[in-house]
């Protein structure tokens, strides 16, 4: 038996050390807490109650002050999201070029509605704000990786590779705008 | 990716030179080539601190975050005494709807913008520095990361940079997905693992910033300038541009335009020659109907505002704002109270909810926006959205309750008739403002 | 003119609604109208707090300045030209406040604010009687915010007075906000029950009715309620408090910032633990034994029957056979009264209070010291102080606002701050713990603080540190005492203490350049073995780095009781005369006698713990508690029941029935502290005086009036006019409590007993207290050292029986390290059993880094069983009774 319930949904050792790593670049712990948050993240897909407690303990700070902070960035989620975090720019630039056409095309796709995540658990959808590629929209980021002038036949090829291969070659590189429109990469 | 070389327009590049040379690779070594980490050394060598603010004001650079405010000036009001730690942040948040600039500076030249941020450490005395990145921008943080260890392997950044016993370190801190962090004290919140809630001023960042200490935050594009200032001088900066608005500015093109992009011009060229020689126009078979100069929190602009010049004051003057330099064109095809209602999608889900006018006046707003979007609007409306945009402007903690009655208070100005048409009709008389996506 | 020149640097004078105004530098706007006579409305603004300026009600023009500015953050400045009411300005209140209420449910009528609502005042004056919001109300999920407090989300107007209020002044921070944007709500952990130190503070704090206490809730309106001030009983910092009543029944407890010694602050005791006053089960009758049991009668028999008993028993074994213990919680009056009464009435030396648990260890220390046992520097000197050293106190548990000082002074002013005793940090709780502030915490073994204490004395004397008027002035003082701390050895101190050398030395040097630097110690110094050694060795401490008596440094004792100060300065002690003179001063005892004209009793009377041995001895015949229950204090090692069954007469008088009343022979129903018109004197040394708030309950009586109908039945009046006549006599005899007026420190160091001190009296001992305590072996039979620590949500018999307090989260529980846990193979909430050589116990474990490896916590006052697993020692010089530690085993239950 284990000291603290819910041992499972808690940071590992290697998590823990990634976070006490950056101390050093900071006057105060307290500044790791969006690193932190990350890291659980990126851990479990999801931050846990159980991970902020342990970045409590860590950062010195109440749990409260974790999951307030956890709760004010949209990037972090304190539910389980798919494998494949889609996530689409609706802001104007983007709607303009497609945006809500690249939405309707994905819930058709993926058989779900914005917000919702695929029974398989292979991909979420959600809508975001601008992500700074309006030159080069509709566009879309998965997890890390954006993916830019987006058409029809491109999100059949992206989706079939994350399927296939967990990630896919048509992600984004250093970015440069413009690009020659008229045959798109 | 695949890209083609770009026809290069008339105007010398300054900012973008580097990475528009085929084969550049932003490396290190590729940067010192094309003559980087010069001006540093040129700083530590034959400058102090002050000297470079002085050449810094000289120069009349403006900061390119939003606001123009004289960098240099920005500068002066850090304390001297030399006990006191300071910091400087650079503001790589770049989140401003139709902006899209810093991010190509980061991915493209990151050591231009190290060699920029080592400067103006320097010039203000922060011993470290940190370079606050947008979440999203997973691969700029890699490839800053990146140039930052490069950098600091060499000596560049560490203890004792280029040997001149001085230390500056540069850290590179993510943010996770708020718009607002972009807000200078709402960075220093985020900095210090907080909520990112803009700080009631007083105290400013200057006296009483990061970690309660004095703070400079310069943007991406800000602290990139500083090296070519440094090596070419002042005075040649400052005779690019008008007199007020000296030097180069890279306006982000996006929306109903042939080639959207980022472009680099000098500042005070027109609003037509951007859209029509540079970014290629607006789409065939169609119309410039409205345009935003200065990212969603700048007011819009008719056609009839195409000859304004890109600089502070006029765009001001014409009741706008330059702010991020990212410039949305929408053509007939436009929906402007659609428009109206994407850009206070925005605001309502970026609004920190600090302060009460934006907190309860951007969901207001919003709500109405959708109402008369959706056919659902009464005549008093208008009125109303009027009355509740005064409401915020100028009462809120942070700019940003200027900017979200922005696109209202000009739409309304501009396009009444077709609030009006929205209202009457009980639907959208353009359609549900929904761009197809293309096939392939 | 230099003063002059100094005024004008120091203040700025501006114009406010045209009204010249003159501030000093730094004010704020709104302040500054304030004093102007001129009311800002706001809500987010709280003079406790920093300024958020996050509600923007305060706006104001300010000429020449292009947009408004809210004075809450804003500074007066030379020459400003200011309006808070010009139209500007109303018509951009009046838009915030429909921008606030345009959401707000509007469900005045059944808010328990309505009627004290900022919201409700600054609507009904600034707001039009229309709405012109049209859209559909913003709704909240209600959430389940725990039993004591109720939060309605809908009503909340996002200040965020109590999330910064939690954090701010009791660094709690267990309330936070969440979500964003016009999502944003305030709240606790998800969607969990609040976990907190449940001060009150957040509903206290809020301008509107978001946060309520469950406590009374829908029981009352505002304006019903009848409010007094008193004092808090529950604790010796003293808070002053409004207790609000309707038809007899508090209904609750408020405190009003800006007054008192808790400048409105204060603990869950002090705020929620209220409805004890109002049980129905208290003593409402005189009770006296008959054959069946005890039985209700009347006062008039009541009275007749214990004063012809004492009487009797007086005439036949003399005063001496009949003793007297009153609890420490009373005021001065009972007290001060009911010495006078043993004393004389009864003719018995043999009073003592409960102050014998503990205080009097810090009072025999430092009396020939610094002249007494008070703080001798204030709450204020501990807030401004440069260095905190907190040795062997856990603050937040026992001493609350004391604690929220030591906080602010680390926080906000950036105070060191060292503690020294054997507490860990436990990051990620919310009940405060003052180890997670501590820039040096020394974690020391139990019962070794007095190890790290010598070794901060060595550290003083090898840097050089001493102070060097000290050095010219007692030469033979210093010397000594360095010779005896260089014959310490730093291996051997740092090993007993568990601390390495290092850290004794940086913090002693921290301590020792501080220019204002103030030592606290508490419970596990005072009533620990040697406890007169470590305190005075502490003391020798202060006066090495001379920051005993400099201005803004002090030696803080924390006493334990809200009344133990009191108890000892007003001679309710078989040792102490009134007035902190030695029972055996033949001169001390003649001018009392001449006060009370009549002769004091014979001979060294007994303390309570020579009182309960003379009783089980059977040489002492009567015994009368006051307030007190030894019996519900003390481990069954104590053989309390024993003693108390050999009396012949057995008299309790309390509010309540406690397990001594078991063998009593008559009980008599007293008044709660709200009943009574009386004072306090806190561990300052401040006497504090409240006012009666409540008619008496049932057939309950003042103390006071108990004592004099005893006297006057049992032939020697001791009638006053009324609790001023007690105070006023007990000044008068015991000049040392004469009330000096708030804006007085009352600690100041006695400058001739110090020196008299340095010049020679700190030999007595000397040699014994520079002998480092011994090394604790533990036995693999007993491998956990349990201490019975104090709990912030029960101080005693009366909060225990508070059922508001009892609804807290996560108390009464035996804290555990997590390696310990570990090895123990035990989980949160998991039930052990507890054995010692005295006996066992059943607990529930909590596990918390609070408690060192190898160590165990758990809280007084929470399980009998537990703590009678702790045997009792009784101090050789003050007859302090020790039982707060011992060597156990832990033991998994099986099926656990
Ligand atoms: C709501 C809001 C959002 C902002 N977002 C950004 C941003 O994303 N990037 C940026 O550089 N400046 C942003 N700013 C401006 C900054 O507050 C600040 O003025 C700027 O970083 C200063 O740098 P500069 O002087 O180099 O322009 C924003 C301001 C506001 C009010
Ligand atoms: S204006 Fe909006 S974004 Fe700025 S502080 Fe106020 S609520 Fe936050
Ligand atoms: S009181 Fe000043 S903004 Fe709230």
């Amino acid at each position: 038996m284990r000291p603290y319930e819910g041992e499972c949904l808690m940071l590992s050792e290697s998590a823990k050390s990634r976070i006490v790593d950056l101390f050093p670049r900071y006057p105060d712990k307290h500044s790791v807490m969006l690193a932190a948050l990350r890291v659980a993240q990126e851990e479990r897909g999801y931050v846990t109650e159980e991970a902020m407690g342990e970045i409590a303990v860590l950062l010195e700070q109440t749990p409260v002050q974790v999951y307030e902070t956890a709760t004010f960035y949209t990037m972090f989620s304190l539910q389980p999201l798919g494998k494949h975090v889609i996530q689409v720019c609706r802001t104007l630039s983007c709607a303009l070029v497609g945006a809500d056409g690249l939405v309707r095309y994905l819930e058709q796709t993926l058989g779900i509605k914005a917000g919702e995540t695929t029974p398989d658990g292979l991909f979420s959808l959600k809508t975001v704000e601008c992500l700074a590629a309006c030159g080069a929209g509709p566009m879309m980021q998965i997890n890390d990786d954006y993916y830019e002038y987006l058409t029809g036949e491109k999100i059949d090829r992206i989706l079939a590779d994350l399927r296939r291969e967990g990630r896919s070659p048509l992600a984004s590189g250093p970015f440069l705008i413009p690009l020659l429109i008229s045959s798109p990469p | 990716m695949r890209e083609r070389e770009r026809e290069l327009v008339n105007y010398e590049k300054i900012l973008l030179k580097n990475m528009e040379t085929p084969g550049y690779t932003g490396d290190l070594a590729a940067y010192e080539r094309a003559g980087g980490y010069r001006a540093i050394r040129k700083v530590l060598k034959e400058y102090k601190p002050e000297q470079v603010i002085e050449i810094v004001k000289k120069s009349g650079l403006r900061g390119r975050g939003g606001a123009g405010f004289p960098t240099g000036t920005k500068w002066g009001f850090i304390p001297k005494d030399p006990t006191l730690t300071k910091y400087l942040c650079v503001n790589a948040d770049e989140s401003e709807p139709g902006t899209f600039k810093d991010r190509q500076l980061i991915d493209r030249d990151p050591h231009q913008m190290l060699e920029g941020t080592l400067i103006a450490a320097y010039a203000i005395g922060a011993k470290v520095v940190y370079i606050y990145i947008r979440g999203e921008f997973a691969l700029g943080a890699k490839i800053l990361e990146r140039a930052i260890a490069e950098a600091r392997a060499k000596g560049y950044i560490g203890k004792d940079v280029f040997g001149s016993g001085i230390g500056i370190e540069i850290w590179v801190h993510r943010g996770a997905g708020a718009y607002i962090c972009g807000e200078e004290t709402a960075l220093l919140e985020s900095i210090e693992g907080k909520r990112g809630l803009p700080r009631a001023k007083p105290p400013f960042p200057a006296i009483n910033g990061l970690y309660q200490k004095p703070t400079v935050v310069n943007n991406v594009e800000t602290v990139s300038n500083l090296p070519h200032i440094i090596n070419r001088g002042p005075e040649w900066y400052a005779a690019i541009g008008t007199p007020k608005s000296p030097g180069m500015r890279i306006f982000s093109v996006g929306g109903h335009v042939k080639r959207p992009g980022n472009y680099e011009v000098p500042l005070g060229i027109s609003l037509r020659e951007l859209i029509d020689e540079h970014a290629g126009g607006v789409r065939d078979g169609h119309r410039i109907k409205a345009i935003i100069p200065g990212g969603a929190s700048a007011a819009f602009f008719t056609p009839e505002h195409l000859d304004v010049k890109l600089d502070f004051e006029s765009i001001a003057q014409a009741g706008s704002m330059l702010g991020s330099g990212g410039v949305t064109v929408m053509d007939e095809t436009t929906c402007m109270v659609w428009a109206a209602y994407n850009l206070l999608g925005f605001f309502h889900h970026e609004s920190c909810g600090k302060c009460t006018p934006c907190r309860e006046g951007s969901a207001w707003l919003y709500h109405i926006l959708e109402r008369i979007e959706h056919g659902e609007g009464r005549p008093e409306d208008l009125a109303q959205l009027e009355r509740l945009c005064g409401n915020i402007a100028g009462k809120t903690v942070c700019a940003f309750g200027d900017a979200e009655v922005a696109p209202i208070l000009s739409t309304l100005k501009h396009f009444r008739d077709e609030y009006e048409a929205h209202i009457r009709e009980h639907r959208c008389p353009i359609g549900d403002g929904v761009a197809a996506l293309a096939a392939r | 003119m230099t003063t002059q020149t100094a005024v004008a640097t120091n203040t700025v004078t501006l114009t406010i609604n045209g009204q010249a105004v003159t501030v000093e530098k730094g004010t704020l706007l709104i302040e500054a109208a304030k004093q102007a006579g001129i009311d800002v409305p706001h809500f987010c603004y709280h003079p406790k707090l920093k300024p958020d300026a996050n509600c923007r009600m305060c706006l104001v023009e300010i000429e020449k300045a292009p947009k408004l500015q809210t004075s809450c953050n804003m500074p007066a400045a030379e020459g400003m030209v200011v309006s808070t009411n010009s139209p500007k300005v109303s018509e951009a209140r009046a838009g915030v406040l429909e921008f606030i209420l345009a959401n707000h449910p509007l469900d005045c009528p059944i808010c328990d604010k309505g009627g004290e609502c900022q919201l409700q005042d600054e609507a009904h004056a600034h707001t039009p009687n229309y709405s012109q919001f049209g859209e559909a109300k913003r709704f909240f999920e209600k959430e389940y915010f725990g039993p004591l407090i109720d939060k309605e989300m809908t009503r909340c107007v996002q200040c965020l007075r109590c999330v910064r209020y939690c954090d701010e002044i009791v660094d709690s921070r267990a309330l936070g906000s969440r979500d964003r944007g016009s999502l944003l709500q305030i709240g606790g952990l998800v969607n969990k029950e609040l976990d907190c130190e449940f001060c009150g503070g957040c509903i206290q704090i809020c301008p509107v009715g978001a946060l309520t206490s469950r406590v009374a809730m829908y029981d009352y309106r505002p304006w019903q309620l009848k409010k007094i001030d008193t004092i808090c009983p529950h604790c010796a910092d003293g808070c002053r408090l409004k207790v609000e009543s309707r038809d007899n029944v508090v209904l609750r407890i408020t405190s009003d910032a800006g007054r008192g010694r808790n400048n409105g602050d204060l603990c869950a005791k002090g705020y929620f633990g209220f409805d004890v006053i109002n049980r129905t089960d208290r003593v409402m009758k005189p009770l006296v034994r008959k054959a069946q049991g005890l039985v209700e009668t009347s006062w008039f028999e009541a009275t007749a029957l214990v004063a012809s008993r004492f009487a009797a028993i007086k005439t036949q074994h003399g005063g001496s056979a009949i003793g007297g213990i009153i609890s420490a919680q009373a005021p001065n009056e009972d007290l001060y009264l009911f010495q006078k009464f043993m004393r004389l009435v009864m003719g018995s030396p043999n009073v003592d209070s409960t102050a014998r648990y503990g205080h009097h260890n810090t009072v025999a220390a430092l009396r020939d010291v610094v002249g007494h046992g008070r703080m001798t520097a204030s709450y204020e000197d501990v807030e401004r102080a440069q260095a905190l050293v907190v040795i062997g106190a856990d603050l937040t548990e026992t001493n609350p606002i004391v604690s929220y000082r030591v906080k602010n002074a680390v926080r906000a002013h950036g105070a060191t701050l060292v503690t020294i005793g054997r507490y860990g940090a436990n990051h990620g709780a919310f009940v405060s713990n003052l180890v997670n502030r501590a820039t040096h915490p020394l974690t020391t073994a139990p019962g070794q603080e007095r190890a790290a204490v010598l070794g901060l004395i060595k550290a003083l004397v090898e840097s050089g540190r001493i102070d060097s008027r000290l050095s010219a002035s007692a030469p033979s003082y210093v010397q000594r005492l360095s010779a005896l701390a260089g014959r310490l050895s730093w291996d051997d101190l740092a090993a007993r203490a568990g601390v390495p050398r290092q850290a004794m030395e940086t913090a002693a040097g921290v301590y020792a350049d501080a220019q204002r630097a103030v030592i606290l110690f508490g419970q596990d110094v005072i009533r620990s073995r040697g406890a007169g050694d470590t305190i005075r060795l502490i003391a020798d401490l202060a006066i090495l780095a001379g920051k005993l008596n400099a201005p803004g440094c002090g030696l803080n004792p924390l006493s334990g009781e809200s009344n133990e100060q009191g108890a000892v300065e007003l001679g309710v002690a078989p040792d102490y005369l009134p007035g902190l003179t030695l029972a055996t001063d033949g001169a001390a005892r003649q001018r009392l006698a001449a006060a009370w004209q009549d002769e004091l009793p014979a001979g060294t009377g007994w303390t309570a713990m020579e009182m309960l041995e003379q009783a089980r001895a059977g040489t002492l015949k009567a015994l009368y508690l006051v307030g007190e229950d030894p019996f519900a204090h003390l481990p069954a090692s104590a053989r309390v029941r024993e003693a108390l069954a050999k009396l012949e007469l057995l008299v309790c008088q309390d509010v309540f029935r406690g397990p001594s009343a078991e063998v009593a022979h008559v009980c008599l129903p007293a008044a709660s502290f709200a009943e009574k018109e009386a004072s306090w004197t806190n561990h300052e040394g401040r006497v504090q005086k409240g006012k009666q708030a409540l008619d008496l309950v049932g057939e309950a009586e003042a103390d006071t009036t108990i004592f004099s109908d005893l006297a006057r039945s049992m032939g020697y009046p001791l009638d006053y006019a009324g609790a001023r006549e007690i105070l006023m006599e007990a000044a008068r005899v015991a000049p040392a409590m004469a009330p000096k007026g708030a804006s007085v420190h009352p600690g100041a160091v006695v400058a001739a007993t110090l020196a008299q001190y340095v010049s020679g009296g700190f030999e007595r001992d000397v040699e014994r207290r520079f002998t480092p305590p011994p090394a604790r072996v533990m036995s693999a039979e007993y491998p956990f050292q349990l201490t019975l620590v104090q709990s912030l949500f029960r101080a005693g018999a009366l909060t225990a029986r508070s059922a508001a307090l009892a609804k807290v989260p996560h108390q009464g529980k035996l804290l555990v390290h997590p390696d310990d846990a570990v090895k123990l193979g035990v989980a949160n909430g998991a039930t052990v059993r507890v054995w010692s050589a005295h006996g066992a116990a059943s607990v529930t474990v909590r596990i918390s880094p609070k408690a060192r490896p190898g160590q165990v916590l758990f809280p007084e006052h929470y399980a009998e069983a537990v703590r009678d697993l702790v045997p009792i020692e009784v101090d050789p010089a003050t007859k302090v009774p020790i039982f707060r530690e011992t060597a156990v085993a832990i033991d998994k239950t099986a099926g656990a």
